[in-house]
């Protein structure tokens, strides 16, 4: 554009800047964006001044969020490959899988979509090693390159987190959360040091340093673990008996707490099968009963044992058509509306069981993924800026965002 | 059931008739009903003529609904329900009848042009009709769903208030997040 032109333009928006931005009261305005996809929010930045700030506010960015999270149809299951990041439309599921390599290696990348990877912040490589170890409130916890970083893959806003000054030691285990009680996002990891097991606590926000916190004593089983009522569950192996309960971490005050089974679980039963699952918001528990059906049980009110209640059965000829392969293989991952559970075996990868169907689905593709490093993910214009985001913050807060908005968006 | 109707004038000095059963879908007239201070005749200096009927003709349609749908829109936890077989199917169905017929209804009602859709979405934000204000919202958000940014300015009478150095900068966004856009 010439300058002559663009001062001409840049006229005419002086005039027109008298008039206001948008035909609609501010309320209406932001309940109709609040349903448009992060990505079309991200794109419509341009459209004028008030939509550019808007997806930085953070009411609007908590009224959005609730949004999705009611409808809840745009959950993905989000998985690394070779680093990259790739996302399953987990509801578009068919019956069939794409069978040859070279078809599916096509699907993956055109279908499933890439996740904008950021070689331009501060990464200069891919790293085939890149794990996704959480997802929550449309943030990723990543770890490559030795060292964690959270993401939010739509509005790429990126942190790196400081690494651990220890000079030896092994991950056992991490988890990432957020405690709507203390509006804080979190990351959790368990070390191994010298034989011992520690717990370091990493709060995001403004400088902010890993802490060592008391830990448990319980034998943690790092399996799939749900966060719910803004704690992470895991099952864990209680002595002396070696009885299998369930077992969480509060982000908020960052105690471990044993909770319990169903009542009607017998002392058996809980060394069978059994999975912990997140569900519309409710802790789960899928169970592999004695006589091969397979069950999921709701903890309707977080805490109390009396709550644990079936939600839904399914009778063991639904499973047989899978093969004779051992039941216990199957790892329940989480649970979707209309009772769709998405369950893992390592040869088929991640499939769902329709209860209400009584069907099978496949994803069209069966990438190499294990169970642990794939997520549940849903877009959200959640920031890393504030601490948390999700539960609002103060007018100082925003204005401060909005400041720095030339950086968030660079 | 007999009802009390209610007079409403528009901002045209129209008079329409209503019954107070319908009138109560608004959270505006309920209110206004409940406290008492009900003086003939209701005036709605925001709402015209043209807007008024269709709004009635939805406040008849949803009064008195106290929420019977809820159940499907929620879509989450339902622990009444087992896929056993003493499970009421009979009950399931009439349920999914009245939906489907709503869903018809709601289609036909929505058939409009976009200037009837901002006056009765503006009309259903004034009067607090968190259903009516649903029903046009969505479609609203429907129609910028999709499109690109300079459609949405045309489309919706929105200009642009950025300077010209904030210009350059946006053009840039939209260059990228258009390389973004071919994923989808």
């Amino acid at each position: 554009m010439d300058e002559s032109k663009k001062l001409e333009k840049g006229k005419a928006k002086q005039l027109s800047r008298k008039i206001s931005c948008s035909v609609f009261p501010s309320d209406v305005e932001e309940n109709i964006l609040s349903r448009l996809p992060v990505k079309s929010l991200m794109r419509f930045r341009c459209v004028c001044k008030n939509w550019c700030n808007l997806v930085t506010k953070s009411h609007f960015i908590k009224m959005h969020f609730n949004r999705s999270t009611q409808i809840k149809d745009g959950s993905k299951l989000v998985f690394a490959d070779e680093g990259k990041i790739y996302s399953i439309d987990v509801e578009a599921y068919g019956k069939q899988y794409i069978e040859t390599g070279a078809e599916q290696k096509d699907y993956m990348d055109n279908q499933c979509r890439i996740l904008p990877f950021l070689v331009d912040r501060g990464w200069d490589c891919d790293d085939p090693n890149l794990r996704i170890i959480g997802s929550c409130n449309g943030l990723l916890c990543l770890y490559a390159f030795s060292g964690l970083c959270l993401l939010n893959p739509v509005t790429k806003e990126y942190k790196r987190l400081p690494n651990l000054e220890i000079l030896e030691y092994s991950f056992k285990d991490y988890a990432f959360g957020y405690s709507p009680r203390t509006d804080e996002h979190k990351v959790l990891v368990i070390i191994e040091v010298n034989g011992d097991t520690d717990f370091w606590v990493y709060t995001l926000g403004t400088n902010s340093s890993w802490r060592l916190i008391e830990g448990t004593k319980y034998k943690i089983h790092p399996h799939n673990h749900p966060l719910v009522n803004g704690a992470i569950h895991w099952m864990a192996s209680v002595r002396p008996s070696f009885s299998i309960l369930p077992i969480s971490f509060d982000f908020g005050d960052e105690k471990f707490r044993l909770l319990s089974l169903p009542k009607s679980f017998s002392q058996e039963d809980t060394n069978q099968s059994m999975g912990l699952v997140e569900s519309g918001g409710f802790l789960s528990l899928c169970h592999w009963t004695d006589d091969g059906n397979f069950e999921v049980w709701i903890m309707m009110d977080y805490g109390d044992e009396q709550s644990w209640t079936k939600q839904f059965s399914v009778v063991e000829p639904i499973l047989s058509g899978l093969g004779d392969l051992f039941r216990d293989f199957f790892r329940p991952f989480c649970i979707l509306k209309n009772d769709k559970v998405v369950l893992y075996e390592a040869d088929l990868g991640f499939f769902i069981l329709d209860a209400v169907k009584k069907e099978i689905f496949f994803p069209h593709v069966r990438p190499q993924i294990n169970q642990y490093g794939a997520e549940m993910y849903l877009e959200s214009l959640v920031s890393l800026r504030t601490d948390g985001g999700v539960d609002g913050s103060s007018e100082q807060e925003r204005r401060e965002m909005e400041q720095k908005q030339e950086g968030f968006i660079g | 059931m007999s009802s009390t109707k209610i007079f409403l004038k528009s901002s045209d000095d129209k008079t329409f008739e209503i019954d107070e059963t319908a009138a109560r879908a608004s959270e505006t007239l309920k209110n206004i009903i409940d406290g008492g201070c009900l003086d003939g005749v209701i005036p709605l200096p925001n709402v015209s003529s043209n807007i008024l009927p269709k709004v009635i003709e939805y406040c008849k349609k949803h009064g008195g609904d106290n929420g019977s749908s809820k159940k499907i829109a929620n879509g989450g936890v339902d622990k009444d329900k087992e896929i056993l077989p003493d499970y009421d199917e009979e009950e399931d169905k009439r349920e999914k009848v009245r939906v489907d017929e709503l869903k018809k209804w709601e289609e036909e009602y929505m058939d409009f042009d976009q200037q009837v859709l901002y006056d009765l979405m503006l009309a259903a934000n004034y009067l607090h009709i968190k259903g009516l204000l649903d029903l046009t919202v969505e479609k609203a958000a429907s129609m910028i769903r999709g499109r690109t940014p300079d459609q949405i300015r045309e489309n919706f009478n929105i200009n642009s208030d950025f300077t010209p150095e904030e210009e350059e900068e946006m053009i840039l966004i939209e260059d990228e997040w258009d390389d973004e856009w071919a994923f989808d």
